[in-house]
């Protein structure tokens, strides 16, 4: 069978790609539950604080 | 017809590798007409029609995308070898997959490296740019019989350091220049 020789067994191959790499093809849907951030919380309280070199 | 064992699930991608011939249009299959994007989907063409052309590959058809396990020569690699247009590429595959002694017959393929001899750079490179795919230029040598065997045995190397690699540490097609 052009060069791949005989069939053993039919399987379903699960695709496992990073975000941003899916094919083409798979489209998220624009509905999808939106994903929280870590960039997105407060910042941390600020502790420091330069003196002005003027 | 042909029976086959129940259905397996496995993680994927798996990876093997895909021939094309290189056209002033871009990557065509060795058996049809026409060119490729760098992502496909299998759709039956068998005449008469034995299925939904949607549901390929089927075991009881000969339809889906022919992957080579790469891991080893196939009997009709000489001869491919010896053709200056050839292009080899290493692809990802998954979906609904018939798995051969050689190779799959996959639904979806995701060409992830190109290779070629120096007469089809001017194309293939073009292809790699544009699909921002890694492409690796192997000389031809006059001998044929050493070109094949430096033909496949880079590409067993590619193969066999893909599945070595754990696919999220592969580098993303933007990543790679």
């Amino acid at each position: 069978m052009s060069g791949i020789g005989e069939p053993i067994r039919e399987i379903e191959v699960l695709p496992i790609f990073l975000p941003g790499e899916a094919p083409a093809e798979v489209v998220p849907s624009p509905d999808a539950e939106p994903v929280e951030s870590p960039a997105e919380e407060a910042p941390a309280e600020r502790t420091h604080v330069y003196a002005d070199p003027a | 017809m042909l029976t086959l064992p129940e259905v397996s699930v496995i993680p994927g991608p798996l990876v093997g590798v895909k021939v094309y011939r290189a056209t002033r249009k871009g990557l065509r299959p060795l058996w049809h007409e026409g060119t490729v994007g760098r992502t496909q989907q299998a759709r039956c063409l068998a005449s008469p029609r034995r299925h939904d052309p949607e549901e390929a590959p089927r075991s009881d058809c000969l339809c889906g995308l022919y992957v080579y396990r790469g891991t080893r020569a196939a009997d009709d690699w000489y001869e491919l070898s010896c053709n200056a247009s050839t292009v080899w590429t290493v692809v990802t595959l998954w979906g609904r997959v018939i798995e051969h002694r050689g190779g799959w017959r996959a639904e979806h393929v995701r060409i992830e490296q190109l290779v070629c001899s120096p007469t089809a750079e001017w194309i293939v490179g073009l292809l790699a740019e544009s699909w921002q795919v890694p492409l690796l230029v192997v000389p031809a040598h006059p001998d044929p019989w050493r070109s094949y065997q430096a033909h496949w045995r880079r590409i067993a190397d590619l193969v066999e350091g893909m599945r070595l690699s754990p696919l999220h540490l592969l580098p993303s097609p933007s990543q790679v220049s």
